[in-house]
């Protein structure tokens, strides 16, 4: 658990990221944006993580993209579906990217 | 390759390329299957010893589990040899129709014979078999089944002999359809399998691996399981999940066979306790105190774990004989079964590396926690990190709490300051975590204070201490940085959280710079800025919730532990905190705000009981000139507070246009109630003269009725913590 993180951190300064994941571990119980594959969106807290980017996120705001392509019309609408859940488990397989929430939200 | 029920395909390996393999082999034979069937039975298992010597070739199924070689490779579980034997086990109709099952295979022109093409038949087609057989059998008893347990149901009320005996006739035949494959493996399988199974489960270390498991169960004080986590070993296995949860907050990864393992029997045990079978209570309890001193929080279940056990004396002798069912027997020695495996496996405790003498390099066993790597990757390797020079100028986050943070710290880069405050919550939080789990070790030292364990454990501790107090970096110079790096790290809620537990660790002049610093820039921690932020949010909205919740957790998180060693500091060290908050911070802003009047609440609280006759501190009475010294100070206070005492109460309505509701005061009265006990007769004058309207507000709101029952109540005690103080009442108010 915490050991052998800590064996790894004992003698780090406090400004140097040692690798990826550690930038991660900064954003843990902060909100967080998270991109998924198949058009998919989180937004929620980060509670814990794993090597593979498996999560867990509480509050979290989901959001689907879809595009219809209408045939006839040859239009394609863009619409987004929503749905919140309060506490999920996320695996890793699926992220895409993780990184702080963006302005525009 | 047929696939028959007791055909010649079960004895040997599993996978298709070495049924094949086999299957072409004893092609040659004659294609009758009870001749087969005989010849196999008959002889000594020589063609499966031809097989077995393929063995080599086949390497997928190299995992002994710590199972003797000798003792898997020479025996092949032989399944007809064991249906034979246990044939009177089996009801007589079953066997019947299994054989006419078998004996159909080589007749009938659909199947493939017992050797007919090669081809594997799927569990599926036997069965689909098995019903042809059985719809050709004048026992039509599967297709039947449903309607006769309709009509047993209807007829149960008549009680005929001869309904009597069908109800029988048919109860016996739905027990027969539901053992009808029973038995298939023999108690050696099943242990075997078991054994398999279990020794997954095994960990070097539980207390690691298992870590937010335990938490979590000891957190809610139930009882830890016996069998697979006993006691933590102390070299480490690695794992993957970073979280930090003993609260709800759950992780990710948590080992799912071990957590529902001791899941499944916590609810076994309950289910259990609900039955009053003290057989099992004894075995769960036996096991329960064999693991004596693992973690830290053994107290509490051993606590726990005495307690049953004083239940249980009662149901003891209970019954003469211990009255088991089945699942219970069966419960039973599976955790008898547990326990030996365990026992084994911590016998012979196997490496992830084995190296033999003279051979040149390692050999890696591959197990659950050590799989095959895929990439090799390098840890821990410097060259791809991030500089600060690196990192491009970000603007501002957001999220920030209403803006409190904004364009504050290193001007040249708030990301990166942001980012560097962040890194030393982590660090620590890892320090904290390296404590604790070292506090949960200590348990486990030899008594005797010179052995160098114990030595080994004081420096490791220690180290642990310095690493966390440094990156908490308490006691930089005030004016070095602005906002002080201790304010930004109590700007965010894990710094918060963080606070009791560290403290719980470090000595009380360490605590005493703590507070020292938080009272040096109280103004400029998150919470205080609030107050001047709070009401002009609109109050549903999600910045002012994050504000509640911040300030809340200030007050219950960090104020309390920095605050605690104040009720037993001498006079002096209270007067010099005091003098500090008044010099550094403007007073009379920062009353505004919940954080300080409690603070102020609790030092004015102390001060005034060092002050009274008799007090004393540390043994020490206290000094005439700390009184006079407190008096000045209080003096002071008062006077900067004059003519801004109604400041501190909440505005009724916030800008905002909200209504706040009336009990959001409780604090200010607390304070103006600490304050009157200090007041001099002129003093008390003052305040009462300003706050009058807010007496009489509150008052005649409470009688009014507008309010229900308990509000007017609290809103009256609320409001008599004040009068009280001065000699007062709320029932003398004339109203």
């Amino acid at each position: 658990m915490a050991d052998t993180l800590v064996a790894g951190t004992a003698g780090n300064s406090a400004s140097m990221v040692e690798e990826p994941l550690d930038l991660v571990r900064l954003s843990l119980d902060e909100r967080i944006y998270v991109k998924l594959r198949g058009d998919r969106e989180l937004r929620g807290r980060l509670h814990a993580y794993d090597q593979h980017l498996n999560m867990v996120l509480g509050d979290v705001e989901e959001t689907i993209t879809i595009v219809e392509v209408n045939e006839q019309t040859n239009t394609q609408s863009v619409n987004t579906v929503n749905r919140k859940v309060p506490m999920l488990f996320v695996r890793g397989d699926g992220v895409i990217l993780v990184s702080p929430p963006s302005r525009s939200s | 390759m047929s696939g028959s029920f007791f055909g010649p395909g079960i004895g040997l390996p599993d996978d298709a390329i070495a049924l094949e393999r086999s299957s072409f082999r004893s092609h040659t034979n004659n294609n009758d299957l009870d001749a087969r069937l005989e010849t196999m039975a008959l002889r000594d298992t020589g063609e499966f010893g031809d097989a077995l010597e393929e063995e080599d070739l086949d390497t997928f199924n190299d995992e002994t589990f710590d199972a003797d070689v000798g003792e898997i490779a020479g025996k092949e579980f032989d399944f007809f040899q064991n249906t034979l034997d246990n044939r009177d086990k089996v009801p007589q109709y079953s066997q019947q129709a299994a054989y006419n099952a078998g004996a159909g295979f080589s007749s009938s022109d659909n199947s493939s014979g017992v050797l007919g093409e090669g081809r594997v038949l799927t569990l599926a087609e036997v069965e689909a078999k098995l019903m042809q057989q059985n719809q050709q059998n004048p026992l039509a008893m599967p297709l039947g089944a449903p309607e006769q347990m309709a009509s047993v149901a209807l007829s149960r009320r008549t009680a005929d002999a001869e309904t009597i005996a069908k109800r029988r006739e048919a109860r016996l035949q739905r027990q027969m359809m539901l053992s009808k494959y029973d038995n298939m493996m023999s108690r050696h399988d099943k242990e075997y399998i078991i054994r398999i199974q279990i020794s997954q489960l095994l960990t070097d270390d539980p207390a690691a691996d298992d870590f937010y498991c335990h938490m979590y169960q000891l957190s809610r004080g139930t009882m830890v399981g016996p069998g697979v986590v006993q006691q933590p070993a102390t070299n480490t296995s690695d794992s993957s999940v970073v979280g930090r949860s003993v609260t709800p907050r759950s992780s990710a990864g948590t080992p799912a066979p071990a957590a529902s393992a001791q899941g499944d029997r916590r609810k076994h045990y309950l289910q259990l306790h609900k039955k009053h079978h003290q057989e099992q209570h004894h075995l769960q309890q036996h096991s329960a105190n064999r693991r004596p001193n693992s973690q830290g929080s053994s107290g509490d279940v051993r606590r726990s774990s005495s307690s049953l056990g004083n239940q249980h004396h009662h149901h003891h002798h209970h019954l003469g004989r211990p009255h088991r069912s089945n699942t219970q027997s069966s419960m039973a020695r599976m955790q008898q079964q547990v326990q030996r495996i365990v026992n084994e496996a911590r016998r012979r405790p196997k490496a992830a590396h084995v190296a033999a003498e003279g051979a040149l390099g390692k050999i890696s066993v591959n197990s659950a926690r050590n799989p095959k790597q895929v990439i090799q990757v390098q840890q821990r390797s410097h060259a791809g990190s991030i500089s600060q020079a690196d990192i491009p100028r970000g603007s501002p986050m957001v999220h920030d709490l209403g803006g409190i943070f904004t364009g504050m710290g290193d001007a040249r880069n708030p990301a990166a300051e942001r980012r560097k405050t962040l890194r030393s919550i982590e660090n620590v939080y890892t320090a904290v975590l390296r404590l604790e789990q070292l506090i949960r070790e200590q348990a486990r030292l030899p008594p005797n204070a010179d052995h160098p364990a114990v030595q080994n454990w004081l420096t490791m501790y220690g180290e642990a201490k310095e690493r966390a107090w440094t990156e908490l970096d308490a006691s930089q110079p005030i004016s070095n940085t602005y906002p002080h790096p201790l304010a930004r790290f109590l700007s965010f809620s894990k710094g918060k959280r963080i606070i009791p537990r560290l403290v719980h660790h470090l000595s009380i002049d360490q605590v005493l710079a703590l507070t020292t610093t938080v009272i040096a820039n109280f103004e400029t921690l998150d919470v205080c800025r609030f107050g001047s932020f709070s009401y002009s949010v609109a109050s549903g909205s999600m910045v002012a919730a994050r504000q509640k919740e911040e300030t809340d957790l200030f007050l219950h998180a960090v104020m309390p532990p920095t605050l605690a060693f104040l009720s037993e500091t001498s006079l002096q060290i209270v007067n010099g905190l005091f003098a500090l908050f008044m010099e550094r911070n403007n007073v009379a802003w920062v009353t505004r705000t919940r954080p300080a009047l409690a603070f102020l609440t609790v030092l004015l609280g102390r001060s005034a009981a060092l002050k009274q006759p008799g007090a004393h501190a540390y043994g020490v009475p206290v000094d005439s000139q700390e009184i006079y010294q407190s008096s000045e100070l209080y003096n002071h206070l008062f006077n900067s507070l004059r003519g801004n005492f109604l400041s501190i109460f909440p505005p009724s309505v916030s800008s905002a246009g909200h209504a706040v509701s009336p009990m959001e005061d409780l604090h200010a009265w607390q304070f103006l109630a600490t304050l009157a006990i200090g007041a001099s007769v002129e003093q008390q004058h003052t305040l009462v003269s300003e706050v009058r309207e807010k007496v009489l507000e509150r008052v005649m709101l409470a009688k009014s009725g507008h309010v229900p029952v308990d509000i007017a109540m609290a809103l009256t005690a609320n409001v008599n913590l004040f009068l009280n103080a001065l000699g007062l009442d709320a029932s003398q108010v004339a109203t």
